[in-house]
């Protein structure tokens, strides 16, 4: 049982292959339980989350004392606080369709998904190993990769189709997947792997 | 002395060459080689196919695990290029694809390609891959 979003021109066949493709990267090289979620139970899911406090890293301070004080104390503005969700996306070239299918997730899934791909779950949950961001970024790009590649090959059957490189970033501090809707001809899933809410979404640049 | 170049061949360590443009995918993959208890000698990494053109013009390589899509040189061209080179013959090629059309199977098998693993893929895939070919390797 899935729940899909707004209706589009991607065909209901194509949409529930996405979400076979979906099941089968997250089971086969994540080893992650996805399941779909009702709009209620993934708002109250975006809602629990609890913000992560992640700040832009800035060079460490040359000295320490009174001027870091009286720096602090002159109202100097904060330094940009970073958004929990990431997005990966990536264009496609097929031969049933083009298009673009994005991947948008809370950072602490996307380092929980990649340490699992890697075999470093219980390292990274018990601080011994470390993933850095660029690392995250990267992994979170080939799992945005390969759902595309195993929905295409399901799709296409005997004909090839060409994937771009994934472009992987932060949505806008502001940005929430409440808030955001979904535009005309896009259709997705709203996902979530241990309680925790993502999202998948494509676009067919033939519509 | 026959026997003694037997033991030696049937240790022999194997050296692999791992080209993916994705970091993670080469870490994935040479952590599944260093869990085997396969005698492994060297493992290379590429991020394109001329990276690893080079790796193999400048060592000894028995395997190569290709991804297919990268910029630069995709896996097609590096395959095309180590087909048609006799030096590199006898080398192992396994493709990992996301990619998982007939129509991009059959264009490598032409290659020689000895296997063809679509993304996503368990760990045991990779690892009894590696099994096979040492057996083959140290025959």
């Amino acid at each position: 049982m899935s729940y899909h979003e707004s209706p589009a021109p991607i065909t209901a066949d194509a949409v529930d292959a996405l979400f076979v493709a979906v099941v089968e990267v997250c089971e086969n090289s994540f080893f992650a339980f996805v399941e779909s979620c009702e709009p209620d139970r993934f708002a109250a899911l975006v809602e629990r989350m609890v913000p992560l406090v992640e700040q832009t890293p800035s060079p460490p301070p040359k000295r320490r004392g009174r001027r870091s004080g009286r720096a602090a104390e002159s109202g100097r503005p904060d330094r940009p606080k970073l958004s929990e969700w990431v997005s990966a996306s990536l264009t496609f070239t097929g031969s049933a369709f083009s298009g673009m299918i994005e991947v948008l997730l809370p950072v602490r899934l996307a380092r929980q998904l990649v340490a699992s791909l890697l075999g470093l779950s219980q390292e990274v949950e018990l601080h011994e190993v470390e993933l850095l961001e660029h690392q995250v970024f990267d992994g979170i790009g080939e799992f945005a990769n390969m759902i595309c590649g195993a929905w295409l090959t399901d799709l296409s059957g005997t004909q090839a189709f060409n994937l771009e490189p994934p472009k992987v970033s932060r949505m806008p501090f502001d940005w929430s997947p409440l808030g955001d809707s979904s535009a005309e001809g896009e259709q997705g899933y709203r996902l979530c792997v241990d309680d925790l809410p993502w999202r998948i979404r494509v676009r067919s640049s033939n519509d | 002395m026959a026997e003694e170049t037997t033991a030696v061949a049937a240790t022999r360590p194997l050296n692999i060459l791992i080209v993916d443009d994705s970091a993670t995918m080469r870490t994935m993959i040479r952590r599944v080689i260093d869990l085997t208890e396969l005698p492994i000698g060297t493992v290379y990494e590429a991020v394109n196919g001329l990276e690893a053109l080079h790796i193999l013009e400048t060592c000894s390589v028995q395997a190569v695990f290709t991804d297919i899509n990268m910029p630069v040189m995709s896996g097609y061209e590096l395959l095309t290029e180590i087909a048609r080179r006799d030096a590199w013959k006898d080398i192992l090629r396994i493709v990992i694809s996301t990619d998982g059309s007939r129509l991009r199977q059959e264009e490598v098998r032409e290659l020689n390609v000895n296997l063809y693993i679509r993304k996503p893929f368990r760990p045991e895939v990779v690892r009894n891959v590696l099994s096979r070919i040492a057996s083959t390797h140290h025959r």
